[in-house]
């Protein structure tokens, strides 16, 4: 194999001619050259700005991108608009706790069962309740003596002394029937209470739940005479 | 300013949007793409709308430049296929070797005008050299490529190696062929001529 230096020998001896033909022989007017270099300049300048734009796209990211996540927000957009009703149902107003007894109410009706439990106010349902404070706990009392004035009058001290009331029981007035005397009085004092009716008003069977979930209770005491 | 930087600093100077680099990449290959073209179209004004259409169009085709080649090599086959395209789009749909058909229907041979000086044009150096480019067509493809890649696009024997993917020796081999094939091409033609005047 020839060298470099022999091949450059080679063609610097007597085929000089013909490389030297071959490396001058095609030589662009100077006019053309100027002009030429001037156009391509300018389209290089050109160019190299659009280059520095893309590398000062938005994060740096190339344009590509940029693009796709604008046309990809547009449609969701788009999408959303046609699907408002189902993205922004609006949402169920909250119910008030007379509201929701008395879906719970018609929901055991609707059970029907002989041993359904129809939940009505101040059932003393127990369980998870978060309108617990609005509902209170029942507990009931019931003698088989007459509701007569002197043991009204002693409710009414117990219910005082308790911090509660004596609410109307609406039911029993007529001769014979089975009269009532509602109580209101703090969970914490409900012992105390029964303890205090049976001091004042005698024996009596209650029935009252495990847990107290309510901050008041409910005291229901019927009164029915054999 | 930047006559001293290897071509592909340059070009990642301008990809990274600087274009003060063109201008040396300019000079350092006007001459060889436009050699290239002229060699093939020998034809100034094709070789100058060839050489136009390359360079204008060279800055947005450096999104394809990748690096793997070098910059001489990539631009030597961005120039190749311009200068090709250039043919294909020139080319006439007949043959030139086709007869000719005259009216009535007779055909007759085709004269084809040979516009490229003959040896008696050899006085001045510039017809001379125009006479050499109009031999490269007798060469092998193998052979022109080595003439192209050595003396227009002025690459090293590695260079034109690496781009053809033969070995050194091959390079060197060919290019002596090619020069040859060359000479003896010239020689003839001044026999030839010479006989005609005796």
């Amino acid at each position: 194999m020839r060298s470099d230096e022999q091949m450059e020998a080679i063609e610097a001896g007597e085929d000089s001619a013909i490389v030297s033909a071959l490396m001058t022989g095609a030589t662009p007017t100077p006019e053309f050259r100027a002009r030429l270099k001037q156009s391509f300049l300018t389209e290089a300048e050109s160019d190299a700005r659009r280059r520095r734009a893309y590398k000062l796209s938005i994060l740096g990211l190339p344009r590509f991108y940029i693009n796709l996540a604008a046309v990809g927000a547009a449609a969701a957009l788009v999408l959303m608009a046609f699907t408002y009703g189902v993205w922004f149902r609006p949402a169920r107003t909250l119910e008030t706790a007379e509201e929701q007894r008395q879906s719970v109410a018609l929901t055991e009706q609707a059970d029907s069962g002989p041993h359904s439990v129809l939940l009505g106010p101040r059932s003393g349902a127990r369980g998870f309740a978060p309108d617990a404070g609005d509902t209170a706990d029942a507990v009931y009392v019931e003698y088989s003596t007459p509701l007569t004035d002197e043991v009204q009058g002693t409710l009414e001290l117990i219910a005082a002394e308790a911090g509660g009331a004596v609410e109307p029981a609406g039911a029993g007035d007529s001769a014979g029937e089975a009269q009532a005397v509602v109580l209101v009085v703090p969970s914490d004092v409900l012992d105390h209470v029964l303890g205090r009716l049976g001091e004042a008003v005698g024996t009596a069977q209650i029935s009252k739940p495990v847990h107290l979930n309510s901050e008041r209770v409910t005291v229901y005491i019927t009164f029915s005479p054999d | 300013m930047y006559s001293d930087a290897s071509d592909e600093q340059l070009i990642q100077l301008h990809l990274s949007g600087d274009p003060r680099g063109m201008e040396a990449i300019y000079e350092r290959y006007f001459d060889r793409i436009y050699r290239l073209a002229y060699s093939k179209l020998r034809s100034t004004q094709d070789a100058e709308d060839v050489t136009s259409a390359i360079f204008l169009k060279l800055c947005r085709s450096l999104d394809s430049f990748r690096g793997e080649a070098k910059f001489s090599t990539w631009i030597y086959t961005v120039a190749n296929n311009a200068v090709m395209d250039s043919i294909r789009r020139r080319r006439p749909n007949v043959s030139l070797d086709a007869d000719l058909r005259v009216d009535g229907g007779e055909s007759v041979p085709r004269e084809i005008e040979d516009d490229a000086p003959g040896p008696e044009d050899h006085v001045a150096d510039a017809d001379f050299a125009r006479y050499v480019y109009s031999r490269l067509d007798a060469l092998p493809p193998g052979q022109r490529s080595v003439i192209e890649l050595r003396y227009f696009m002025e690459l090293s024997y590695q260079q034109i190696a690496d781009q053809l993917g033969v070995e050194l020796g091959t390079v060197k081999s060919r290019l002596n062929r090619a020069i040859a094939a060359l000479r003896s091409l010239v020689s003839a033609e001044e026999e030839v001529k010479a006989s005609a005047f005796r």
